[in-house]
């Protein structure tokens, strides 16, 4: 613990520098403002801003991007509350309570008591990180091929299970993001893979291309075409504190959806959105009153918004100590990781402790600040609110179309993702989820050398899954996700249950 | 006429027989020592299972009447697909602010529907505002056109 400690008045010292706490403002301040703004999410914005980072160190740029994602949780609440719209999916079930609270002149405690319920569960997610982070990692240092190998796939089979109902098309687009990922230089013998001879394909198909085209291009284009209205509730906002009876109210639902949402932050595939529905059906079955809920209660506010912040913590434990993104968000920091040449996983914290304890540190004094920021500004927010949709898309795609253009300064790279962004608009028609390819694609290349130095070690035997202990637990629980379900009806149900919630 | 989900199942199998037969032109090796094409080679074969076993099942419950899945296509989306893919290309050539300014025109006046007299007042402000923001504070290396900027 004294070692801890030591390590964490380091990382405060990293993150208090002024470039990166000039770094960690401006990405909690972007972060709320597209929090805000429906139709652009964290994911297009962290990508847009790679190009950015390029200038920066590698600790204040993912600082930066850090604050953008729990920025953006923070900035989904204020529009959940007082417009009804959920700026970001992860802010969906805030809306229940939350616009019903804003209606019956409650807008201030809602607003107050999501900023300090993300704020409670985001410094509590620190802590979680501070004592797991360092363990794993060192456990995960005795991991080889089989072992990351073995873990990838149980990656893969969560995250699969648990995109959407229908598991086969989840499958097939897993399989089609890892197919995407053998485009470029084989990385064992350097033999060129379906480049046809063009240097774009060389390096293989960008990961700043696919993300912002299946996540900014589409999500535009599918504004474009259900014209987009908005309507702002004009409430009055007063009196952001809450009451002490709200404060009563609130504090056992703050506390178990910072447990709930931080331990499924580190599964992987289950993103922030799934712990915001949990946390919710939590509180309602053991609520005295549960008819209560949807009608403004506060425990219906302070419990989500916990959870989805205390998520956001608990996904950058694999990402930090694995190197395996759990999410998409994780999957882009990875790529700003890659972008200056550090190689997140067990060995960040020896190597690079500047970054580990500097960005958890961040994370801190981020949480602060969007306190600080959120609700003195919360008019600003709403005024934000009113930019006609009509000129912010085509800024958008501006933004993103300059974004891949910068990083490879190749004219290429803005097609493929323009054809993303239409392979993104049509998985959408067609049902089919963007998650498992992006996850599939980020994941595929270290999947490929570990499966391929694992069966090159084994002469070809699987049997090698089995023999290491470490890898038959990856490999058995991967197994039991598929067949469990299979067996026991129950258990399918609530897994249904859980992928028609991430549907909604 | 063919259901959405058939289509996607057989453009599905398309590819991943495709990725077969071009992973077969390269080195497969064996499961003792696995070439370039091994992985890619299993993978679409892979997919084609699945293409298949996604014709082949029907759905439990039929589709829910969702929102998303009303219409396909709308002329507003191919105009902004055409538009944004004409701007990649003249970006190298006219520069950042000129193909922004002439990209933002396009778009709001063909999918917004605004008046052109305000068009062109908030493109070109917008174009300029972009201009300042990414070269002269973030410093990010936009192309420039023949006149510099």
């Amino acid at each position: 613990m004294d070692l801890g400690l030591h390590a964490i008045g380091y990382g405060f010292a990293v993150s208090a520098e002024p470039l990166n706490l000039f770094a960690c403002f401006a990405g909690v301040f972007i972060g709320t403002l597209i929090g805000v703004l429906p139709g652009i999410g964290p994911v297009a914005t962290m990508s847009m801003l790679f190009p950015v980072t390029y200038a920066m160190t590698p600790t204040a740029s993912i600082i930066m991007m850090a604050g953008i994602y729990y920025g953006a949780m923070y900035g989904g609440s204020t529009t959940s509350i007082l417009a009804n719209i959920p700026g970001e999916a992860a802010s969906v079930v805030t809306c229940l309570d939350g616009y019903q609270m804003a209606r019956q002149g409650q807008a201030g405690p809602a607003l107050g008591i999501a900023a300090f319920g993300s704020f409670i569960a985001g410094t509590a997610s620190v802590l979680g990180i501070m004592l797991l982070g360092p363990p794993l990692a060192s456990v995960a240092l005795r991991f080889g091929p089989p072992e990351i190998f073995g873990l990838l796939l149980l990656g893969f089979t969560m995250v699969t299970y648990l995109a959407g109902a229908s598991k086969l098309k989840a499958v097939a687009m897993a399989l089609v993001g890892l197919l995407l990922a053998t485009v470029g230089l084989d990385p064992m013998t350097a033999t060129p893979r379906f480049t046809y001879g063009t240097i774009t394909l060389m390096d293989g198909i960008g990961l700043v291309p696919i993300i912002m085209g299946l996540f900014g291009v589409a999500e535009v284009l599918l504004n474009i075409e259900k014209g987009f209205h908005q309507e702002i509730f004009k409430a009055r906002v007063q009196g952001l504190l809450p009451n002490r009876e709200q404060w009563r109210a609130s504090a056992g639902p703050i506390a178990r959806g910072t447990v709930l949402g931080f331990f499924l932050g580190i599964l992987p595939g289950i993103g922030s959105i799934v712990p915001t529905f949990l946390a919710y059906a939590l509180e309602k079955r053991i609520a005295r009153h549960p008819e209560r809920f949807g009608r403004g209660a506060i425990e219906g506010v302070a419990a989500p918004e916990s959870a989805n912040n205390a998520a956001t913590g608990g996904s950058m434990i694999p990402l930090l100590t694995l190197g395996i993104p759990a999410n998409v968000v994780m999957a882009v920091l990875l790529g700003a990781f890659l972008v200056h040449g550090i190689q997140p996983g067990p060995l960040l914290v020896k190597e690079h402790p500047e970054i580990f304890w500097g960005v958890i540190a961040s994370m801190y004094i981020g949480n602060v600040m969007l306190l600080v920021l959120n609700l003195p500004l919360i008019g600003l927010w709403v005024q934000v609110l009113k930019v006609p949709y009509g000129v912010l898309f085509p800024l958008i795609l501006v933004f993103c179309m300059i974004g891949v253009y910068t990083v490879s300064a190749n004219v290429w790279d803005i097609v493929i993702m323009l054809i993303f962004g239409a392979l993104g608009y049509l998985m959408k028609k067609f049902d089919y989820e963007p998650m498992p390819l992006v996850l599939a694609y980020v994941l595929g290349r270290m999947a490929e050398e570990t499966i391929r130095q694992t069966l090159l070690v084994s002469r070809g035997s699987a049997a090698i899954f089995l023999e290491r202990p470490l890898a038959a637990i990856f490999v058995s629980t991967a197994v039991a996700v598929v067949v469990v379900p299979l067996v026991l009806p129950r258990f399918r149900s609530a897994i249904v249950k859980l992928a028609s919630l991430r549907e909604a | 006429m063919m259901s959405r989900d058939r289509v996607a199942a057989v453009t599905l199998l398309v590819l991943g027989s495709g990725g077969a037969l071009e992973a077969r032109r390269l080195t497969l090796g064996s499961a003792g020592n696995p070439g370039p094409g091994f992985f890619p080679f299993w993978l679409a074969l892979g997919l084609c299972a699945v293409a298949i076993a996604l014709l082949l099942v029907r759905p439990a419950a039929p589709p829910p009447a969702v929102a998303s899945g009303e219409r396909l296509g709308s002329g507003k989306v191919v105009l902004a697909l055409a538009a944004s893919a004409v701007y990649a290309f003249i970006l190298p050539l006219l520069g950042f602010v000129a193909s922004t300014f002439l990209f933002l025109l396009v778009m709001l006046t063909a999918i917004e529907l605004r008046r052109w007299a305000s068009s062109v007042v908030i493109a070109a402000m917008t174009a300029a505002v972009c201009h300042v923001l990414f070269k002269t504070w973030l410093n990010v290396q936009l192309p420039s056109g023949p006149w510099g900027f």
